[in-house]
């Protein structure tokens, strides 16, 4: 009997308890707003929204990477991001640019859960950034350019004229 | 991320490492029954005819870099850079009458620091030992590092695991086979690494026409097709001479220069430029292919890989993943062998026990095989992933030792001390082009002050040096001044006197 009357209770004990775990394990997850809700919700940002320099015309931006959402970022001439610009897809956190010429370029960012491939699943764009490309000027390049030359065609003609010489005259 | 965007399996990936692990190694055993004496296994019993020659030479050349980088330069220089890295190939042809000039001066010779130091003196064979050894292992390293995380981007095999395999694989075939195993190894890989670089070039080809990824580039990257791109004009020449640096100097090319047979030099380093030649090329054309394809690009090293499996999906992961570990294993092998080579023969032997017997000598050749291969696995362990950055610094230092090796090799009047400070302000001024300036001039700065050093030196101070002091069997002629340098040095003589 004290045995039959103690099973219940602890059927009953060992239920509470694993009520309890699965309360506080589901507490946070469901505390955990939806992939989907986020991305309605919040633009995603980048790593910093200073201006950025580059005199080679390429350049890496980079922004918080949550492997649950892919990305877009649009690169335009302009603030305002009008005309038709081109956007790069991406779901790592960054994307690489280059080819860039000499001036001033717009970028900006948005998100949506993978696999979700609704247009109105994307969340509003991020705050733009803005990024200047000024590439060295062609002195500096020209002058670098010609002493790369000289240098080179100088190991040329000594490597050359010396085993045409060897060759001819022995050492 | 991993299978989605590089399309490898990783059951398939760590079916394919087992086996081409297992391949290197079997083959290392094999080749290893030959490489008996030192002089076996540091050089491959100096007699590589010229087919393995040209192999070794063009799979040496193709490392982790050309597949990885080489598509990266053309992504950010455009024409220019794809032009810039092909470059590199000139440091090969410029090294073939050099070879055939080194095994002339030195038949007997094991390594480069060997030749310095008998040319110009024990203090510049320090200098050059020091940036060699720093060279070597900065390239070792970094290459064992981005096999690791090349193996985890492709296939999701854990860095360290990937790093340690690759590492284990060429210490071991190394280790039994020496240069025999890995001119053998060479052989196969720059077999597979340009079958794979025509596969993938030509599936380019067949989805996109040259036209379509030139309007696409007119379109979106501009400043690719740009005549007048400034950063890729300046990284041209920079590009070469750190190229012709690394060739000059490097034991990697010299060991390979003894060990070729009389006469195979010469062709098969010219033969291996003109192999070489077109595999950055294609490498950059894959990558400017991209934005016609519509890729976009997150981290421009991995384009390859990416514009691969975009294209033939699983089969390409393979064809790539079997590249980059053939042009992995190649590389890493021949530093392996040439850096313990130096160290066993130019610090070991030249600081510690000069009298040495053969059977001493290779017991100890082994054990700095095994050393080397511990200490860089030690380096890449915490995974730093910064090495590539130092591997660059090391480029003002190869571009100084350009005119002290050539100069050295053809004429004997240059002055010992002009070579010994060309290499110091060569590398000193490079250096500080590289953090002032740019990493795109610090080769170029660091080779034109060693030029004018070395040039300036000898034509104030002339030397004469016998040319049969770098070959013990051939007795010592001076070699006769031309009369300016006999007049340089009468001057000289007497303005120290006075």
């Amino acid at each position: 009997m004290i045995v039959s009357s103690a099973a219940p209770r602890c059927t009953a004990g060992a239920l509470l308890l694993l009520a309890t775990l699965i309360l506080a394990w589901v507490q946070p997850v469901a505390g955990e707003p939806a992939a989907g809700a986020i991305a309605a919700e919040h633009a995603p940002q980048f790593e910093n929204l200073d201006t950025e320099h580059c005199d080679a015309g390429y350049l890496t931006l980079r922004w918080h990477d949550d492997t649950r959402f892919h990305y877009q970022v649009e690169l335009a001439n302009n603030p305002g991001f009008d005309g038709d610009n081109e956007v790069f897809p991406g779901s790592e956190g960054q994307v690489f640019l280059s080819g860039l010429r000499s001036g001033k370029y717009y970028v900006r960012l948005r998100q949506r859960p993978l696999g979700d491939d609704r247009e109105s699943s994307w969340s509003p764009w991020s705050q733009s950034k803005e990024l200047v490309v000024e590439h060295h000027s062609l002195l500096l390049t020209f002058g670098l350019f010609s002493a790369g030359a000289v240098v080179f065609v100088s190991i040329v003609h000594f490597v050359l004229g010396h085993e045409r010489k060897r060759r001819r005259f022995g050492h | 991320m991993g299978t989605e965007q590089y399309g490898l399996p990783p059951q398939v990936g760590w079916v394919l490492l087992a086996a081409f692990s297992m391949l290197w190694i079997g083959l290392g055993l094999y080749w290893g029954k030959k490489a008996q004496s030192v002089e076996g296994h540091m050089l491959a019993g100096r007699n590589v005819g010229l087919a393995l020659g040209t192999a070794t030479a063009v799979a040496t050349w193709v490392t982790s870099n050309t597949t990885m980088l080489a598509p990266q330069f053309a992504l950010q220089f455009g024409i220019w850079g794809m032009l810039a890295y092909s470059t590199a190939s000139i440091g090969l042809f410029l090294f073939a009458p050099m070879a055939g000039r080194i095994r002339e001066l030195m038949p007997n010779g094991y390594t480069s620091a060997e030749f310095v130091t008998l040319r110009y003196g024990r203090g510049a064979g320090i200098i050059f030992l020091c940036i060699s050894i720093f060279y070597s292992l900065t390239w070792m390293i970094s290459m064992a590092m981005a096999g690791g995380l090349l193996l985890d981007a492709l296939a999701h095999i854990p860095y360290v695991i990937g790093m340690s395999a690759i590492l284990f694989v060429c210490v071991t075939y190394t280790l039994f086979g020496g240069l025999y195993a890995v001119i053998g190894t060479d052989f196969i890989q720059s077999c597979l690494i340009l079958f794979g670089v025509v596969v993938v070039g030509t599936a380019v080809l067949e989805v996109v026409s040259v036209s379509e990824i030139y309007r696409a580039l007119e379109a979106r990257r501009p400043a690719l097709l740009d005549v007048l791109f400034p950063a890729a004009l300046m990284a041209l020449f920079n590009n070469l001479l750190f190229g012709l640096g690394e060739i000059a100097h490097s034991n990697v090319w010299w060991s390979r220069a003894f060990a070729m047979r009389d006469g195979v030099g010469r062709r098969a380093y010219l033969l291996g430029g003109l192999l070489w030649l077109p595999i950055p090329v294609a490498a950059g054309f894959i990558a400017l292919a991209a934005p016609a394809l519509g890729i976009s690009v997150t981290r421009p090293d991995m384009i390859a890989p990416l514009v691969a499996s975009h294209l033939l999906g699983t089969a390409g992961a393979v064809v790539v993943f079997i590249v980059i570990f053939a042009s992995l294993a190649s590389s890493i092998d021949s530093l392996l062998a040439a850096t313990s080579d130096l160290i066993t023969k130019e610090v070991v032997q030249r600081f510690f026990v000069p009298r040495a017997s053969e059977a001493s000598l290779r017991r100890i050749s082994l054990l700095v095989i095994l050393g080397t291969g511990l200490l860089t696995w030690a380096v890449c362990l915490p995974k730093v992933g910064t090495l590539a950055t130092v591997l660059f610094l090391a480029g003002p230092m190869v571009g100084s030792t350009i005119w002290p090796i050539i100069g050295g090799l053809y004429r004997s009047d240059i002055n010992p001390r002009a070579a010994t400070w060309a290499m110091l302000l060569g590398s000193a001024s490079g250096l500080i082009a590289y953090f002032t300036i740019g990493w795109q001039t610090a080769s170029l700065i660091g080779t034109a002050v060693s030029m004018l050093v070395t040039l300036l030196g000898t034509r104030l101070f002339p030397h004469n040096f016998s040319w049969g002091e770098l070959n013990p069997d051939r007795p010592a002629t001076p070699t006769p001044l031309t009369p300016a340098a006999a007049f340089a040095r009468s001057a000289s003589a007497s303005v120290s006197t006075v």
